[in-house]
């Protein structure tokens, strides 16, 4: 199924560094679906399929051989997965449910997954969102919907199942990528991490 | 800024959520029927009180669900949240609805400004 030609919004970035405290990086192609239906209803599929029958509690995820299953709202979760195994497991999920009331659709492309790891990683993030990001507030797991910069998107701590080695990780819209990308490097410019020049060309400060 | 419980979420800045209005007003059946006034009022005007309004919510950046809140309008304190559809929880809300304590009529009118105990003539608070 790969194709040479597949490019992400983010190809022309490389990963950006600043030693231990902060490195910014992108999950190219993760698969992600999203999810429609009762939670009751779903869990025996998701068990069946994903190896989770997903989070117990709003606001978490749940993760197991590298597939995670986000919480995004009440009837609504997100399938983080392996890249090029979404569109099988959209497939697979789609017959399993016949019956029950639900939808899924493959967001894959739509949202684009940026990486933070580091020991000031949540000081980078804090920068851009309202959302306490602390490591005491935000632990391990935990997904949050959010402002980041001028966009919204999803914000997720990843736990070891679900086989990503970054500890933030933010879906952002395609469009706003490479926007959120500068922003991230601008936010750690005070950690040492080198500026990068948006591909429109603007040119903007964080206020301090 | 303030934060506002998403019954969803939990606590969340108000940057997340957008305001929808006057909460539970039904959209008359009748629409064929009604004067051009009272169908210009349906569509356009809202109550406006000062003190305990009942309004609907959206997390658009987070769970992307509507609810309703009771918020004091004067003091921007909310005082329940509750799911779409359902009716409003009974609260106890302690009055004068506004910190400065104005009159129960407009914001800041100073002309109908009410005098508490110990205040001044030209005193601003
Ligand atoms: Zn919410």
């Amino acid at each position: 199924m790969s194709d040479a030609r597949r490019r992400s919004p983010l190809h022309g970035r490389s990963e950006i560094s600043s030693g231990e405290a902060a490195t910014v990086r992108e999950h190219a192609f993760l698969g992600k679906l999203v999810l429609r239906g009762a939670p009751g209803d779903i869990a025996p599929a998701l068990r069946e399929l994903t190896g989770t029958a997903g989070p117990e509690d709003a606001c978490r995820s749940a993760s197991s051989n590298g597939r995670s299953v986000l919480w995004i709202g009440p009837d609504e979760h997100w399938l983080v997965v392996p890249a090029e195994t979404e569109i099988e497991l959209a497939r697979d999920l789609d017959s399993r449910l016949a019956g029950v009331r639900h939808h899924v659709v493959d967001v894959t492309d739509y949202h684009v997954a940026i990486g933070l790891s580091g020991t000031k990683a949540w000081e980078v993030l804090a920068k851009l969102t309202p959302f306490d990001v602390h490591p005491k507030a935000f632990a391990v797991g935990a997904v949050a919907g959010t402002v980041i910069g001028r966009g919204q998107g999803v914000l997720w701590r990843p736990a070891e199942g679900s086989a990503l080695d970054s500890d933030y990780i933010v879906f952002i819209r395609s469009s706003m990528a490479d926007y959120l990308w500068c922003l991230l490097a601008e936010a750690g410019r005070q950690f040492g991490m080198t500026p990068e020049t948006p591909i429109g060309g603007e040119t903007w400060r964080l206020a301090r | 800024m303030f934060v506002i419980t998403c019954p969803y979420c939990g606590e969340r800045d108000q940057a997340e959520f957008v305001s929808g209005g006057q909460a539970h007003r039904t959209r008359p059946l009748n629409a064929h029927e009604m004067s051009d006034a009272d169908w210009g009022d349906w569509v356009f005007m809202r109550d406006n009180p000062k003190g305990i309004f009942a309004e609907r919510w959206f997390h658009s950046a987070g769970c992307r669900r509507w609810f309703n809140a009771l918020r004091n309008t004067a003091t921007d304190q909310f005082l329940a949240f509750y799911p779409m559809g359902e009716a409003p929880p009974a609260v106890e809300a302690v009055l004068p609805a506004t910190p400065a304590g104005e009159a129960p009529i407009g914001s800041g009118n100073d002309a109908v400004k009410v005098m508490r105990p110990g205040e001044s003539e030209g005193t601003t608070t």
